[in-house]
This record gives C-alpha cells, sequence and structure tokens, in this order.
C-alpha cells in the first residue's frame, strides 16, 4: 500500500541511525560491563565488576554525594526559578515571554564557558577573593570559594536556572487565572490561594524542572573538574578517569551503566509528568 | 500588597545580574591588558585577539569545529525532519516506541553516551576521528531537531498536504513543494540550534575525539596553563558573541515562521 | 457519457482507536450511487460517517471493503492525485506560502500546462468565484469567504468531473452562508458538473440539494430528493434530525399493508408508512410535524375529521410563529406550531385554556423505529 511504502521510506533512515548509533552503543556497553578485562571476551559473562562496584565504598559513597549535590542544585535552582516564572507570569505583562528569553539567552551560549567564566570568578585570584581583599575583610584569598562543593552547586544553579525556569513558566501559564480569582472570590488569602490553588497547579512544571536540573547534574563531570577539586569531586570524575587515565575499561562500563539506570528508572518515574516537548525550546 | 511592587522587578534583575554577569567579565577580560584575570584591569588591549589569529592549533579547532557543527547539524536535520514527518502524519506499528527511542538521548547524561559511543567505535574498530565526534552530535542534536520540526508540523493542518495531493500533485511532489516550504523556518532554527550545540559540545566531544581537536577541546586543554587563560578567556568571548547571534537569528526564524504563515 | 457519476458498493471504513486499540466502524456498508451532474449532500450528525465517505472518494482514505467507481472507473486503490475529483476543504487548506493566484494554478502546473493557457485559466477561475482583483494576494490576507472562494476556483480551474466539499461553508457567519449557498448552487448549475456536499446543517442540505442522503453512525439512513426526506422520513432518526417531529408512543390496532389505526387521545387514526413498508399490529411511533397541526376552540366547529380534547400547557412566541405544548387527555403531549399571519381564528390561546387539535391523516405517519 502506498502510505506503507511512504512510512517506511521516512523511517528507515532514522530508525537504522537509532538502532546504530543509539541502540547498539548502549546494547555493547552491557555486554562489555560484563566481561573479565578490557581485552578479554565477554563469554563466559561475569559480575566481578558489579560485585567490586556494589562492595566497595568509595563507589556508592561518591554516587551518594554526587546525587546530593544534584539534589541540592535541582532545589536551589527550583527555589530560584519559580518566584521568576511567578513573577513573569502574573505581573510580567505582555513582555513576559521576551523577558524570560533574555533571561535564558546566556544558557545558549557554550557550557564549558560558563563554567570557565565561574572558575575566573571564584578562584583564589578570582574577582570575589580580590574584591573582598580589597575591601580589606580577608587577608588572603579564601580557598573555599573554589575547589569545594559549594563552587560546583554554584555553578551547576547558575548552569541551570534557565533550564528549570522554562518548564515552571510554561505550566504557570496554562494556569486558568479564573481559578486564582475564583480562589479569591470565595475568601481565601492570597497565601492560601497560593498553597491551595497555584502551587498544586503546577506540580508538573516543578516536577519536570526537577527532573530536568537533577539527572544531567548527576551525571556532570566537566563542572566538577573545573571547579570542584578534591571536595567537590563526582561519581561522573571517576567514570571519566577509568576511561582517561586509570585504563580500568571494565569498571568505567559497570558505572556508567548502573547511572543508565538510575536515570531509565527516573525516566520511567517521571514519564507521565515530563514533557519532551516543553524542552524542545532549549533546544 | 502594592507597597511590595518594586520585589519582582528587583528579583528580576538580581536574576539577570547574576546570569550574565560572569559572561560580561569573560568578554571585559579579554580586552584586559594582563596575564592575570583581577581587578583592577590594567588597560584596554585587542592583544589576545590578535594572538588568537596567530594560534595555528587554534585555527585548526576552529575549522574542524566549524565541519563538524556543519556536518552533523545537516544530518540532525534531515532525519529529524524524517522522523517528524512520519511520527507527525501517520500511524504506524510501534510508532510510540519509535518515538521514545528517539527522544530518550535528551535524557541521557552526555557522559554516558560519551562511554557507550565510545566502547561502540572501539569494539567496531573505527579510529577517533571528526566523524565519530560528529556521529555523536547527531545523536545528541537529532532529537531536538525532531521536536523543533515536530512542532511546526503540529501546526498546520495535514489538508494542506491533502489538497495538493486532490490537485495532482504526487506525494513527494507535495513534500517538495508543500510540505517542505512551510517548514522550512523550522528546518533552518533546527539547524543553528543543532549547530550551537555541536559548536561549543565538550561533555560528549571529549570521549569521541581524536588526534583533531575541536575548539572546546582545546580550550579545555588550555585551561592547565594559567599564563594561557587571557588566550583561552577570548576565545570564550569570541564564541560566546557567535552562538548568541545564532541562537537569536533561530527564535527569530521560528516566531517569524509561525507568524507569517498563521492561515 | 457514463449515468452514474460515483458509485459506491458496500464501502466500509474501519479505523483503529488511537488509544483502546479497538476497531471503530465509520462507514458500515454503504451502497449509493451518485448520478451525473447531480448535486448530491450527504447529511447527519457530526461522527456519522459523511466526511470520511467523502475522503473515500477523495481517495485520502482507502476503504476497509467494498469498492468505488468513479466515472464508471473503479478507483479503490487509485491515489488522490491521480482522480478526477476534487475537493474543497473544511478549512479551506490553502497553501500559505503562495499567492491566491499561485493557489489557483497549483493543480495546472502540476500537469504542466503551457503558462500562458495557465495564466487565462486561472484568470478566468477568479473571475468565476468573483475575486479577480485578488490574485497577488496571500491567503492570510483574505477573510474567510474570500478564502472559500479561492479553495473554489483552485478545484474548479482543473475542470474535475466532480466536486467534494466537506462543509466548505461551516466557518462562514449566517448572512455569508446563505449568500454562498445560492452562489454555489447557481455554479452548479451552470458548470453542470457533480457536486458532493457534506454538511450536518439540515436547512443548508434542504435548500441545496437535488437529493439528500442522510447518514448516522456510519450508516446510510435514506436517500431521497429534499421533499421525500422532510415529508417521507422513513425513520425516527431521519425524522428527529430534519425539522422537528413529534413522536407519540402508540400500539397499533389493525394493519394493513402499510396502513395502521392506533389510537389518540381516544380517537381512532389511520396513518401510513412513510416509505410504504408493510406494518404489522404491535408497538410503533406515531409522528406528525408541529406546523401540520392546527388548534381550535373548544367550542368551535372543528373542520376536518379529527379533533382531539387538549390543554394548552405551555406558550412561547417565536416571532413568526407561536409555539404551543398541549396536553392530550390520554397524557401524551404534542408541540405545534401556529404561524402568525394575521388570521385571528386561532392565536389567542393562552396556558390552561382547552382547545382541540386537529390535523390531517395524510400528515401524520407511522415509524416502526
Amino acid at each position: 500500500m502506498e502510505k506503507k511504502r511512504r512510512v517506511i521510506t521516512l523511517l528507515s533512515i532514522p530508525s537504522i541511525w537509532l538502532l546504530l548509533f543509539f541502540v547498539l552503543p548502549f546494547t555493547i556497553m552491557l555486554l562489555f560491563s560484563i566481561r573479565e578485562t578490557t581485552f578479554s571476551p565477554i563469554f563466559p559473562p561475569t559480575l566481578s565488576h558489579y560485585i567490586e562496584f556494589l562492595t566497595t565504598p568509595v563507589y556508592l559513597r561518591l554516587l551518594l554525594s554526587s546525587a546530593w549535590i544534584a539534589f541540592v542544585t535541582a532545589v536551589i535552582t527550583i527555589l530560584l526559578a519559580y518566584p521568576l516564572a511567578y513573577y513573569l507570569i502574573f505581573h510580567g505583562g505582555k513582555h513576559r515571554l521576551a523577558l524570560l528569553s533574555f533571561l535564558i539567552l546566556p544558557a545558549w551560549t557554550s557550557y564549558l564557558l560558563r563554567v570557565l567564566a565561574w572558575k575566573v570568578i571564584l578562584g583564589s585570584n578570582g574577582i570575589i577573593n580580590t574584591f573582598l581583599l580589597s575591601l580589606g575583610l580577608i587577608d588572603e584569598g579564601m580557598p573555599i570559594f573554589l575547589y569545594s562543593q559549594s563552587a560546583v552547586i554554584i555553578t551547576l544553579v547558575y548552569v541551570w536556572i534557565p533550564y528549570a525556569a522554562l518548564p515552571i513558566f510554561s505550566t504557570l501559564e496554562r494556569i486558568d487565572i479564573k481559578l486564582i480569582e475564583a480562589s479569591q472570590d470565595l475568601g481565601a488569602s492570597p497565601l492560601r490561594t497560593f498553597l491551595r490553588v497555584t502551587l498544586p497547579l503546577s506540580t508538573p512544571g516543578l516536577v519536570s524542572a526537577f527532573f530536568f536540573v537533577f539527572i544531567p547534574s548527576l551525571g556532570e563531570w566537566v563542572t566538577p573538574s573545573l571547579v570542584g577539586g578534591a571536595d567537590g569531586i563526582m561519581y561522573g570524575n571517576l567514570v571519566q578517569t577509568q576511561f582517561l587515565r586509570g585504563l580500568n575499561w571494565p569498571m568505567g562500563t559497570v558505572m556508567s551503566t548502573v547511572l543508565l539506570l538510575i536515570v531509565s528508572v527516573f525516566t520511567m518515574l517521571f514519564n507521565r509528568h515530563v514533557t519532551m516537548k516543553e524542552m524542545s525550546a532549549l533546544a | 500588597m502594592k507597597q511590595l511592587k518594586w520585589l519582582g522587578p528587583f528579583y528580576y534583575s538580581l536574576l539577570a545580574l547574576f546570569l550574565y554577569l560572569p559572561i560580561l567579565f569573560l568578554i571585559l577580560f579579554s580586552f584586559n591588558d594582563s596575564v592575570v584575570l583581577t581587578f583592577p584591569l590594567k588597560g584596554f588591549t585587542i592583544r589576545w585577539y590578535q594572538q588568537l589569529l596567530q594560534t595555528p592549533e587554534l585555527l585548526a579547532a576552529f575549522r574542524n569545529t566549524l565541519w563538524v557543527a556543519v556536518t552533523s547539524s545537516f544530518f540532525a536535520t534531515l532525519l529529524g525532519a524524517m522522523a517528524a514527518i512520519a511520527i507527525s502524519r501517520y500511524t504506524f506499528w510501534g510508532k510510540r516506541l519509535f518515538s521514545s527511542v528517539a527522544t530518550f538521548p535528551i535524557v541521557i547524561p552526555y557522559l554516558v553516551l560519551g562511554v557507550a559511543l565510545l566502547l561502540f567505535f572501539n569494539a567496531i574498530g573505527i579510529p577517533l576521528n571528526l566523524w565519530t565526534v560528529g556521529i555523536g552530535h547527531v545523536v545528541i542534536n537529532l532529537p531536538y531537531a525532531m521536536l523543533i520540526i515536530g512542532a511546526r508540523l503540529a501546526g498546520f493542518s495535514a489538508n494542506l498536504e491533502e489538497a495538493s495531493m486532490d490537485l495532482g500533485e504526487t506525494y513527494w511532489g507535495t513534500l517538495r513543494r508543500v510540505t517542505i516550504p512551510i517548514i522550512m523556518p523550522s528546518l533552518i532554527a533546527a539547524f543553528l540550534s543543532s549547530f550551537s550545540t555541536s559548536f561549543d559540545e565538550f561533555a560528549l566531544t571529549f570521549f569521541l575525539t581524536g588526534t583533531k581537536t575541536t575548539l572546546p577541546i582545546y580550550l579545555y586543554s588550555q585551561l592547565r596553563f594559567p599564563q594561557r587563560l587571557p588566550l583561552a578567556i577570548t576565545v570564550a568571548a569570541v564564541v560566546i558573541v557567535i552562538s548568541s547571534l545564532l541562537l537569536i537569528l533561530s527564535e527569530w526564524l521560528r516566531h517569524w515562521g509561525e507568524k507569517a504563515y498563521k492561515a | 457519457m457514463e449515468k452514474f457519476s460515483v458509485q459506491l458498493f458496500d464501502i466500509s471504513k474501519d479505523f483503529e482507536e488511537t488509544d483502546s486499540k479497538q476497531m471503530f466502524t465509520a462507514v458500515n456498508n454503504i451502497t449509493l450511487d451518485i448520478n451525473q451532474g447531480e448535486f448530491f449532500t450527504m447529511l447527519g450528525p457530526s461522527g456519522c460517517g459523511k466526511t470520511t465517505t467523502l475522503r473515500l472518494i477523495a481517495g485520502f482514505e482507502v476503504p476497509t471493503s467494498g469498492r468505488i467507481l468513479i466515472q464508471g472507473k473503479d478507483s479503490t486503490g487509485i491515489p488522490p492525485y491521480k482522480r478526477p475529483v476534487h475537493t474543497v476543504f473544511q478549512n479551506y487548506a490553502l497553501f500559505p506560502h503562495m499567492t491566491v493566484a499561485q493557489n489557483v494554478a497549483y493543480g495546472l502546473k502540476v500537469k504542466r500546462v503551457p503558462k500562458t493557457e495557465q495564466e487565462t485559466r486561472v484568470a478566468e477561475a477568479l473571475a468565476m468565484v468573483h475575486l479577480s482583483r485578488l490574485g497577488n494576494r496571500m491567503p492570510a490576507q483574505l477573510s474567510g469567504g474570500e478564502q472559500q472562494r479561492v479553495a473554489l476556483a483552485r478545484a474548479l480551474v482543473n475542470n474535475p468531473e466532480v466536486l467534494l466539499l466537506d462543509e466548505p461553508l461551516g466557518a462562514l457567519d449566517l448572512k455569508l452562508r446563505k449568500e454562498m449557498q445560492w452562489e454555489l448552487k447557481q455554479l452548479q448549475q451552470k458548470l453542470g458538473i457533480t457536486f458532493i456536499y457534506v454538511t450536518h446543517d439540515q436547512e443548508e442540505a434542504l435548500t441545496m440539494s437535488d437529493r439528500i442522503a442522510v447518514l448516522s453512525e456510519g450508516n446510510l439512513i435514506q436517500v431521497g430528493t429534499p421533499d421525500e426526506i422532510y415529508n417521507y422520513p422513513n425513520s425516527r432518526f431521519v425524522a428527529a434530525f430534519i425539522g422537528e417531529t413529534n413522536f407519540l408512543d402508540v400500539n397499533l390496532d389493525k394493519t394493513e399493508g402499510f396502513k395502521a389505526w392506533c389510537q389518540i387521545g381516544g380517537q381512532t387514526i389511520c396513518a401510513e408508512h412513510p416509505d410504504d413498508l408493510p406494518l404489522f399490529p404491535g408497538k410503533a411511533i406515531f409522528a406528525i410535524r408541529p406546523e401540520k397541526i392546527r388548534l381550535f376552540a373548544q367550542n368551535s366547529q372543528v373542520k376536518g375529521e379529527i379533533a382531539i380534547s387538549a390543554k394548552i400547557t405551555n406558550r412561547t412566541f417565536i416571532g413568526t410563529d407561536i409555539r404551543y405544548v398541549v396536553i392530550l387527555n390520554d397524557g401524551q403531549k404534542l408541540t405545534t406550531l401556529t404561524r402568525l399571519n394575521g388570521d385571528a381564528e386561532n392565536v389567542h390561546f393562552e396556558i390552561g385554556d382547552k382547545i382541540q387539535v386537529s390535523f390531517l391523516e395524510k400528515d401524520a405517519f407511522i415509524l416502526t423505529e
């Protein structure tokens, strides 16, 4: 049938592409995670690397501390982004989208460079330290600003604010203003209206925002490698090191598979609330 | 409530400062006549920019980046358009599965994607080079291209395509003469957005790059040397300006396209 | 010349519902012959299958079973671009990136008609729909009515043998719609080509069509001229959908072919099945249109045979008429329409008035469903 032929023509190349360069690489990753050494055959398979992963405290501890960093980042980001979206939607007037776009614009620029900017700002010869020195508030460059967990969190928050603001903004935009008016009309105070009407209705946006900040932060390795130092090291750094210097590919593969599993589980849990379409505006 | 009216604009300005200041610092320091990136500024110079043009590795990295960005954006847009047309215009077996697989790269950390692709290229014996970087970039840009183009396709009725076939044009002729002209702004937007992502992508590229480097890789390698920091910052300033311009252009095209054809 | 323009033989179309995966029958075993040069209307509420039937004729959908003949040629599997039919879409479907003239020239260009011929034919087509001066405009700059005309010109310029129109006037306001109804009918008569017209507006169908097919839930219920459909509806659905009809549940005491006798308000009434189908004693529906019922004062001499006692329970003034609801002594209710034509004899009833209801037996009919 003609329609069938068209669908096949349109889909064949994208499907082959996805199979070859997306599905197959992950299959290979799963297979490689169960082989003995970097160069040994897959058969007989072994779970030794998984066992090592689960029994070596450093891996799990790092995973937990990375999850903590990602969680704190997501929470702070949402706390900063929500008032912004709220202000723009309810008091931003007709230029609210332009105002939002203006804030999102920095997010379009190079990720690496934005991290680099924070390295410059936070460094011991950096802007904050020299500023405090010149005011005489401190005597010498304070290392706490750079190379710490806080530095990683500050930088990640900076990077992700626009990504959190967008889904919250579009959820708030869809709230029928009449619902809020109805609540006030029925005698609810502004605070009560916010807690009982606005906030519950913006849950989908909050969930999306959390998801889209937490997941990439969890897999982050560039930011900690630039501003994290020894304290701010994350799970991703260890994975990257396994491939770069450690040459322990099987362990790196296992770690990366574990991360993939976590992400997949999260995606499935959040699937109903998170719409990919909202993120297309951030492409 | 009235007296709190200033709170919103104040908060907005604060966030704007927080988001823009770091970038402005970079641009500012790229004109600063000192190797050390601290205040007070030492004086205006364009020597870092001159040095940019005299650093062959940097220019080579720039050319490589450009090549990867153009090639990978072209394929991401092409494949994205094909997938978007199939998804938005037809029902077929496995449609749900196809669209979830096609959009799944959005949520996968680049680190994981990088590892998987590295293992894959290693397993099938393809040496890492600019092509492998390009393939990686197509994988991450394809879902976004698909969503951008899909949004445009959803914005006009399939009736237009039916009308064209009703008037005697074949399906493929209809794509060429009706569908593609109408979705053209979104094709350009998808291309530009892929381009700017590809242009400064680092986390994934790092795993896939061979001997030839791209601009972000080069930049990262320079960060270890404090005396080269001003140069790196200058590259950063250039990249920021270029990608901002591209993105403003792509956004403008997207809105212009929607407005012009609102039937 | 073929006698029939379009013939449908036992056409069915099933769709798979997107969420439930269940099959849903949009068109159910429809057989229809549409004559050459006829203004044929498919009428029914939304979801009745009329648009799907039209799309099957256009070739946008392929029937699950059955055959479609266009100009005597089997067209069942033929793609839309190879059929001698053109469509005017409900939302007009004008190409937004082309001017009006480019839109109209589209079909000619596809067929590689020489440039000069294209130009004259486009000019003629635009003149035909009174848009000669708007050739260089973009569709977005036109009003709804003008877009509608462009869509018409774009289809007609290709000299189709059949023109399919899918609720083409649905988006226009009432006044413009009336104008366009008249214009479309004129155009169809002048060109002499077959129009297959889909609408849910019964009044539109009655005023424009040579014949009407009434559809419901994918089934073809009745085909006939507007007069036949209005005066002899073959089912409760048609009687209710086209115009307004009173339905009373009755028991048929005696039947004789398609004639039957029943009790209404204590009187024996004889009525016929409108489609001349045989009737049998038992439960049935007695139907009569409100405007066929006349009301008389309780003590006045009723002209005609039937006079049933009743009481006014409701009275509504609707401009040209007064609508009364009356209750018969057996508890059944009837709605009546009384034209305000200065005939003072029967206008002045008030709620609670005792009156007599009268009608002609030939205006009433018996339906089995």
